[in-house]
C-alpha cells in the first residue's frame, strides 16, 4: 500500500513499458494492491489471499464460508461423483496430512472422498474442514440431542422478541432522544440487536441445531479462536488448548449440555436471534464517512443532501440562509447544517465529526462528516473508524484539485487512511464541477489521476464509481442531472443511487461485546451517557458491562450500532475516550506493551527505537513509543530480511513493540479486527499503519479481571446477605491479625502467647459468626481455630481463594448451586476444602488441643490483661 | 550556583565547595554527586539525650554533617535532593556510622569530596556556574481538546507542572451546548493551572501551541476573562504569550514547538533548542545517509575508534550510573571524541529531546565520513525478540 508513495517520482513511462495497456491491464483488476499491503487492508469480502494466511492463522474468509455452506448442502447429492484435481506434490502432502487430522476426531464414519473435497475446499485449514463435516445435517448425532434446546432457545428469541417488540415502536415513533435518553439521536432506527449482516448466514446456524457451539461461531474469520474462547469459558479452565484442531471435538462434546446454560452463550445464541429477526424486518444499516482535502465541500455536499432528502425544515434553513448571508459566507449555508459549533461558522471548516442519517430505498444510512483540516486528523480518524464506506470528496476547481492532491494535500492521506481503517468500497465525488462548466474533460482528467492512485492504495476499481456532482447546486445528488451540459455526456447514476448500492459487511454479532467509547457527555435522566460504535457482539437493557482499563463494573443498557449507553455506577470523571466497555465475561485484554506488524508511509524522519509516536485506536488517541525494532519484513512475503534492523525508512515493513505510558485495550488482530488496528502518526503526519499481533497482559488489571471474573458471576443476593460491611470488617480484622501474629512470632515462642491473639479474636468478635454470650470460650476459640484450619486447607487447596474466607467461600457456592448455577472445579475445590475445614472443626471440638504446660501461669501482654481476664479463668478452669 | 572553594589534586582527587542558588541548580548537584562520593553539608538533625535521671529529651539540633553518600533522590517536582549515607566524619551529636540523610538546601553551601574528578564532573561544574548562561525560563502550555500540559523550560529541565485531562462532549446534532460548555470548563482549568504554576516575573516567554485553532480560542478566552475579573497579571503580560502550531498535545509535541521558526526568533538559543535541533540533524543523516549516523555504545565505539565522529549527543543519565566503571567508560568515549576534535553533546534527560535520546539507547553519533561496515554488523542481537524475552519475564 505504500508504495504508491514512490508514484510521485516515478517515471510513468517506465513503469508502464512492459504493460501493452495502462489502464484497462486485467490483471491488475485481480491483483490491485500488493499482498503484503493486503495484510494491512482490512478486506472484508475480498477472497482469501494465500499470503496473508502466512502471517496471520487461521484467516478464513466470510464469503468462502457460506460457499461452503450451500456447497455442503448440496454434497449430499454429488458425493460420488467428487474427483480430485490433480494436485502439486505439496498439496498433495497437504491433503494427506488434513485428512489424518481430521480423521482422528471424526473417525472412518465418513468417506474418503467427502473428505477430501470438504479440505479442498477449506484451503487444507482443518478446524474449517472439521467445522463443515460436523455441521453437514445427516450426521447421526443429530438424533440424541433433546429437543429441548430448541425449545429454550425458541422462547429466548420470544422473550427477545417482545423485548425488541417494546423497544421499537417507543425509539420509531417518538424519535425523541429525551424521552429515552439512551436512543441515539442521530440513529433513530437503532434496535436491540447489535448488528447485522445477511440473513442467509443466520439461517444457517439456526438450521442446524445439533452443533450447539457451531450455532455460536457466524462465519467469522476466526471461528476457531472464538469458539475456543467459548468453551474455556465455559467450562472455565484456566488453559486454553492452543490446538486448532482440538476444538471443534472438544466443544462438540462438553458444550452440547452446558452451551444452553452459561448466560453467555445465551447471550450469543440471543444475538444472533434478534439480529436476524432486525435483518429480516428493518432496512440495512451503514455507515458512510466523507472525506477529502478541506474545503472540497464535503460539508456542504451531505448538507445539501439532507436537505434535499427533507431531513432539514424549510425553517432551519432559512434561518441559516439569513445568518451566513450576514457573516458573509452564503456559501456555506448547507455546511452549517452539519457545523454546529460557533467556532466551525465562523471559521468556515468542519472541526469534529458530524453525525446524521439518511434512509435510502434499501437502506438506512449514517452520515459521517469529517473534517479536511490538517490538524483535525485525530479527529477524522475516530469517525472514519466507525465507517463501513467511504465517499471521497475532491474538488473540480482548476489548481484545487491539485493542491488536494499533491503531496501537500489531505487527499491521499484521508484516502490511505481510510483504507488502512477497512474501508474497501469507495464512491468519488468529483465536487465543485459547476465551476468549470460541466467540462467532460475535466471529470476524466480528474477520475484519470485519481483512478491509478487508488489503485495503488488498494481499492480495487470494481469497488469505486466516481460520479460528477455539486455540493452548491445540488446537481446530480438525489436525482439525475438536470442541467443540459452535464446530461448530455453523463448516463451513470447519481450520488445517492451509489450510496444505496453500496453493500453492506457482514457484522461479528456473536464475539464478545466491545464498544470503543467516542464521547462521554451528560444524558438527560440519571448518570450520565457514553457513546460509540458496538464493534462486536451486542448489548441490552440492564447488561453488565466492564470499562476497561479502568475495570469497573457499572451497570448499563441498550444497543444498536452506534449507540448511547446511560452508565451507571461509576464517576463521569473517571471516564475517558478511548476507554472499551466490553463483556465482563469475556474482558478485553488490557496492555501496556503491544507487538505490531507496520506500514511506514512516506516519512522524512526514520523510525529508530524511542521513536515517540501518537497511537491512533478506534477513538483513542494515546502517546506512545516504538520501544523495539524487532525485525524487518518483506514488503510482499513477509519474510524476515534483517532483525532488529537500526531503523525503519520509508516504506518499509516491519515488526516493533510500542509501548503506552498508560494502560490501553487492544484486541489481537486476528481475534477482534477492528480492536487491533493501529495507527501511528508524528508530527502531523501518519507515519504507520499496523496490526496488532501480541500484547502483553498488564499484570495488576489482570489480576483484577479475574477477581471481577468472579465477582461478576456472583449474584447479587449473595452479596446483599453478606452484607458489604460485614466483608469489609472481616479483611480489616484478618490484616490486623496478620500483623499481630507476626508481632506475635517474633516475642516468643511457645503456644501461650499464640493463645493470647486468639482469645481477644474471639473476645471483640464481630468476626466469629458462632461467636456468642452463651457459649463457653472454649467452644468460641475451637470455632475460631476451625475456620483459620480451613483457611490454611483452601490456601493449599487452591491459591485463588485466598481472598475470600472459608464461610464466604461455602454460602457463595451453596447460593451458585441454589440459583441453578453450574457448579465448577473451583466449586468442588471450595467445598472440599470447607468440607475439611468442617472436619478439623468438629475434631477439634471433640478433642480439644491443650498446651502441655497449661499448668504455668499465662502470661498475656500487660496491655490487654484485663481485657483477658475474665476469658482466663475459664481457660485454666478447661485445662 | 556559585562556586566557593575548589580544591583538586593532581590525582583527580579533592574537594569542591558550591552554593546552589536556584531551583536548577539541584539538577546539576544532582548529576556531579553519585554514590561513593562524601557530602559536607549543614543539616537539622533530632537528638536524644539522656540525663542523669534517665529521663529523655530530644530536640533538634542545627549541624554539620559528612556523609558518604549511599542513596540520592532528586525529586523532578519540588526539585529537592536528598542525599542518604553513613556519617564519615566525627561530631559532636552524630556517632561515626549513623546514617543521615541530607537535604541539600538552596543558598547554603555544601562540600563535595569526589574520589576522582573527571572531565564530565568538571565541565558540570563550570557549566553550572557559567554566569554568562541567560536563564531563558520559558513557559508552555501545550494543549489539545481536552488535554493540556503546562510546562516550564529551563535551561536543563522541562518540567511539566501540570497536566488537565478532561473528557469534552463531542459536538452532536442540536446539542452544541454541551460541547461549548465543556470546552469553557477546559480553559477554565487550563487558565487557573497557568495562574497558578507560571511565574510571569521570572518567565520570559508563554508559549501556548495546539493543534487547530484551540489555542486562539483559548488565548481570547483569556484576556476575556482577565478583563472581565481584571486581573492584571495577564493583562500587562499580554506580549510575552506567544502561540505555536503543534501537532498534538502531549508532551512530546514541544519538540516541535521548540523548532518552530517563530519561538526560534523570540527567544536566544537556549539548551533545550540545541538540543533538539541536534537531535533532529541526527535523524535527517539516519535518513539520508544511514552509513553516517549510529546509535548504540558498540556501534558508536567503533566509530570512535575511527576516529570518525563528528557530534556525540549521549544522555546524562549515562554519568548518573551507580557503576563507576561504565561511567568511566562513557567518560573515556566523550574525552576520546573531544580528543578527536569532536563535539560533544550532553543531553539532558529531563528534555523531551533526552527522553528520546535515552529511549535511544542513550548514546548516538553523527560521523563525519560514512562508516558502511559498521552498519553490516549485527551487534544487537543479544536480546533476541524483545517481546519473547519480556513474556519470559513475565
Amino acid at each position: 500500500m505504500s508504495r504508491h508513495r514512490i508514484v510521485r517520482s516515478m517515471n510513468y513511462s517506465d513503469e508502464y513499458d512492459g504493460y501493452d495497456d495502462v489502464y484497462g491491464h486485467s490483471v491488475e483488476d485481480d491483483y490491485s494492491m500488493s499482498p503484503s499491503d493486503a495484510a494491512f487492508m482490512y478486506d472484508r469480502d475480498s477472497r482469501q489471499p494465500a499470503q496473508f494466511s502466512a502471517f496471520l492463522t487461521t484467516e478464513d474468509d466470510i464469503l468462502e464460508e457460506e460457499e461452503d455452506e450451500t456447497a455442503v448442502g448440496g454434497s449430499g447429492g454429488r458425493k460420488d461423483s467428487f474427483v480430485k484435481p490433480p494436485l502439486s506434490d505439496v498439496d498433495e502432502a497437504r491433503l494427506r496430512s488434513c485428512r489424518d487430522e481430521v480423521q482422528s476426531v471424526v473417525g472412518d464414519s465418513l468417506p474418503d472422498s467427502t473428505l477430501d473435497e470438504t479440505i479442498l475446499r477449506c484451503d487444507f485449514d482443518v478446524a474449517r474442514t472439521l467445522d463443515a463435516l460436523l455441521q453437514s445435517p445427516p450426521t447421526k448425532s443429530a438424533v440424541d440431542k433433546p429437543p429441548a434446546n430448541l425449545e429454550t432457545s425458541v422462547s429466548k428469541t420470544k422473550s427477545a422478541a417482545k423485548h425488541e417488540g417494546k423497544d421499537v415502536p417507543a425509539i420509531v415513533t417518538g424519535l425523541k432522544p429525551e424521552e429515552n435518553s439512551v436512543v441515539s439521536t442521530a440513529s433513530p432506527s437503532i434496535k436491540v440487536a447489535a448488528i447485522q449482516s445477511k440473513s442467509s448466514t443466520v439461517v444457517k446456524g439456526f438450521d442446524v441445531p445439533t452443533s450447539s457451539n457451531k450455532t455460536i461461531g457466524t462465519p467469522s474469520s476466526n471461528k476457531a479462536d472464538v469458539c475456543n474462547l467459548k468453551t474455556g469459558e465455559t467450562s472455565r479452565s484456566l488453559s486454553q488448548s492452543p490446538e486448532p484442531e482440538r476444538k471443534p471435538q472438544s466443544s462438540a462434546v462438553s458444550d452440547k449440555d452446558t452451551v444452553q446454560k452459561t448466560p453467555h452463550s445465551n447471550r450469543s445464541l440471543k444475538a444472533e436471534e434478534e439480529w436476524k429477526k432486525r435483518c429480516s424486518n428493518a432496512k440495512e444499516q451503514l455507515h458512510m464517512v466523507t472525506i477529502g482535502h478541506v474545503d472540497a465541500g464535503k460539508s456542504t455536499l451531505m448538507g445539501h443532501l439532507l436537505y434535499r432528502l427533507g431531513h432539514v425544515n424549510q425553517k432551519t434553513m432559512h434561518k441559516y440562509e439569513q445568518e451566513s448571508k450576514k457573516m458573509g459566507k452564503q456559501s456555506f449555508v448547507y455546511a452549517w447544517i452539519l457545523d454546529e459549533t460557533g467556532e466551525e461558522r465562523s471559521r468556515g471548516i468542519t472541526m469534529d465529526v458530524g453525525q446524521s442519517q439518511i434512509e435510502t430505498k434499501s437502506k438506512w444510512v449514517t452520515l459521517l462528516d469529517a473534517p479536511g483540516h490538517k490538524d483535525f486528523i485525530p479527529n477524522m480518524i475516530t469517525g472514519a473508524a466507525q465507517a463501513d464506506v467511504a465517499l471521497l470528496v475532491v474538488d473540480a476547481t482548476r489548481g484545487e484539485f491539485e493542491t488536494g492532491f499533491e503531496s501537500g494535500g489531505q487527499t491521499r492521506e484521508h484516502a490511505l487512511l481510510v483504507r488502512s481503517l477497512g474501508v474497501n468500497q469507495l464512491c468519488v465525488a468529483v465536487n465543485k464541477l459547476d465551476t468549470v462548466s460541466w467540462s467532460e474533460e475535466r471529470f476524466k482528467e480528474v477520475v484519470g489521476k485519481l483512478q491509478s492512485f487508488l489503485k495503488q492504495a488498494g481499492f480495487r476499481d470494481s469497488d469505486v464509481t466516481y460520479v460528477p456532482c455539486s455540493g452548491l447546486t445540488g446537481e446530480n445528488l438525489t436525482s439525475p442531472p438536470t442541467s443540459p451540459q452535464l446530461a448530455s455526456w453523463y448516463t451513470g447514476p447519481c450520488l445517492l443511487d451509489v450510496i444505496d448500492k453500496f453493500k453492506c459487511p457482514e457484522r461479528p454479532v456473536s464475539k464478545p461485546f466491545r464498544l470503543s467509547i467516542n464521547d462521554i457527555f451528560k444524558g438527560t435522566g440519571s448518570g450520565f451517557c457514553v457513546s460509540g460504535r458496538v464493534e462486536t457482539g451486542m448489548v441490552q437493557q440492564g447488561d453488565k458491562l466492564l470499562v476497561q482499563p479502568l475495570n469497573e463494573t457499572p451497570t448499563s443498557a441498550f444497543a444498536g450500532d452506534y449507540v448511547n449507553v446511560t452508565i451507571a455506577n461509576i464517576d463521569q470523571q473517571n471516564m475517558a475516550v478511548g476507554y472499551i466497555l466490553s463483556d465482563p465475561c469475556q474482558p478485553a485484554p488490557v496492555t501496556c506493551k503491544m507487538e505490531a506488524r507496520i506500514v511506514i508511509f512516506n516519512i522524512t524522519v526514520p523510525i529508530t527505537s524511542g521513536f515517540p509516536v501518537v497511537l491512533h485506536q478506534q477513538s483513542l488517541v494515546e502517546p506512545a513509543v516504538i520501544v523495539k525494532l524487532v525485525a524487518q519484513l518483506h514488503k510482499s512475503s513477509g519474510e524476515v530480511i534483517k532483525r532488529r534492523p537500526r531503523c525503519l525508512l520509508r516504506n518499509t515493513t516491519a515488526l516493533v513493540v510500542i509501548e503506552t505510558s498508560r494502560p490501553v485495550c487492544v484486541e489481537l488482530y486476528r481475534n477482534i479486527k477492528e480492536l487491533g488496528r493501529l495507527m501511528l502518526r508524528s508530527a502531523g503526519t501518519t507515519i504507520a499503519a499496523g496490526l496488532v499481533t501480541k500484547a502483553r497482559e498488564y499484570h495488576e488489571v489482570v489480576q483484577g479481571n479475574e477477581e471481577r471474573r468472579r465477582l461478576a458471576r456472583r449474584s447479587e443476593e449473595v452479596k446483599r446477605r453478606r452484607g458489604s460491611r460485614y466483608s469489609g470488617r472481616r479483611r480489616e480484622e484478618k490484616s490486623r491479625k496478620d500483623e499481630e501474629r507476626q508481632k506475635e512470632g517474633r516475642a516468643g515462642e511457645d503456644g501461650r502467647i499464640k493463645r493470647s491473639y486468639l482469645l481477644p479474636q474471639v473476645e471483640q468478635n464481630g468476626i466469629c459468626p458462632f461467636q456468642s454470650e452463651t457459649l463457653s470460650p472454649k467452644y468460641c476459640l475451637s470455632v475460631q481455630l476451625g475456620i483459620d484450619l480451613a483457611e490454611a486447607a483452601l490456601t493449599l487447596l487452591s491459591p485463588t481463594t485466598i481472598e475470600m474466607t472459608p464461610l464466604e467461600d461455602f454460602m457463595y457456592l451453596l447460593n451458585s448451586v441454589l440459583l441453578g448455577e453450574e457448579p465448577t472445579v473451583e466449586d468442588f475445590i471450595l467445598l472440599v476444602g470447607t468440607l475439611v475445614a468442617f472436619v478439623a472443626f468438629v475434631l477439634w471440638c471433640c478433642f480439644p488441643i491443650v498446651p502441655k504446660e497449661a499448668n504455668a501461669p499465662l502470661q498475656y501482654d500487660t496491655r490487654n490483661y484485663n481485657q483477658y481476664k475474665k476469658l482466663d479463668n475459664s481457660y485454666e478452669a478447661v485445662s | 550556583m556559585k562556586l566557593v572553594h575548589k580544591n583538586i589534586e593532581k590525582d583527580g582527587g579533592g574537594s569542591v565547595v558550591l552554593i546552589p542558588e536556584e531551583s536548577e541548580d539541584m539538577w546539576h548537584a544532582y548529576n556531579l554527586i553519585s554514590e561513593g562520593d562524601n557530602v559536607r553539608a549543614s543539616t537539622i538533625r533530632k537528638v536524644q539525650t539522656e540525663s542523669a535521671t534517665g529521663s529523655s529529651t530530644s530536640n533538634r539540633v542545627r549541624t554539620v554533617l559528612k556523609i558518604a553518600v549511599e542513596n540520592i533522590d532528586f525529586d523532578t517536582q519540588a526539585c529537592v535532593l536528598r542525599l542518604k549515607g553513613r556519617n564519615v566524619e566525627e561530631n559532636q551529636y552524630v556517632k561515626m556510622g549513623a546514617y543521615h540523610t541530607l537535604d541539600l538546601e538552596q543558598n547554603r553551601k555544601f562540600t563535595l569530596f569526589k574520589p576522582e574528578w573527571d572531565s564530565v564532573a568538571i565541565e558540570r561544574v563550570e557549566m553550572a556556574c557559567d554566569p554568562t548562561q541567560v536563564n531563558a525560563d520559558v513557559a508552555a502550555v501545550i494543549m489539545q481538546e481536552g488535554l493540556a500540559h503546562i510546562c516550564l523550560i529551563t535551561a536543563s529541565m522541562t518540567l511539566v507542572r501540570m497536566k488537565i485531562d478532561q473528557a469534552i462532549p463531542r459536538k452532536r446534532k442540536g446539542n452544541v451546548k454541551q460541547h461549548e460548555k465543556g470546552l469553557q470548563r477546559f480553559f477554565e482549568s487550563v487558565m487557573q493551572g497557568l495562574l497558578r504554576h507560571v511565574n510571569f516575573d521570572v518567565v520570559k516567554c508563554v508559549l501556548i501551541a495546539s493543534p487547530g485553532f484551540i489555542r486562539d480560542e483559548f488565548f481570547q478566552y483569556m484576556l476575556a476573562e482577565a478583563v472581565k475579573a481584571d486581573s492584571k497579571v495577564l493583562l500587562e503580560n499580554k506580549s510575552k504569550f506567544l502561540l505555536v502550531h503543534s501537532s498534538s498535545g502531549f508532551k512530546h509535541s514541544l519538540k516541535e514547538v521548540l523548532m518552530d521558526q517563530s519561538v526560534i526568533a523570540k527567544m536566544s538559543e537556549t539548551k533545550a533548542m540545541g538540543e533538539v535541533r541536534a537531535l533532529e540533524t541526527f535523524y535527517t543523516t539516519l535518513q539520508t545517509e544511514p552509513a553516517k549516523a549510529f546509535y548504540g555504545l558498540k556501534h558508536v565505539q567503533e566509530a570512535n575508534r575511527a576516529q570518525a565522529i563528528e557530534t556525540l549527543l549521549i544522555s546524562d543519565v549515562l554519568f548518573r550510573c551507580n557503576d563507576v566503571n561504565e561511567r568511566k567508560l562513557y567518560v573515556a568515549l566523550v574525552d576520546s571524541v573531544r580528543e578527536s576534535g569532536g563535539d560533544v553533546k550532553i543531553f539532558s534527560s529531563m528534555h523531551v529531546s533526552g527522553e528520546q535520546l535515552g529511549q535511544l539507547t542513550g548514546v548516538a553519533a553523527i560521523l563525519r565520513f560514512p562508516l558502511p561496515d559498521l552498519e553490516d554488523e549485527d551487534d544487537l542481537s543479544d536480546d533476541e525478540n524483545g517481546m519473547d524475552t519480556d513474556e519470559k519475564n513475565s
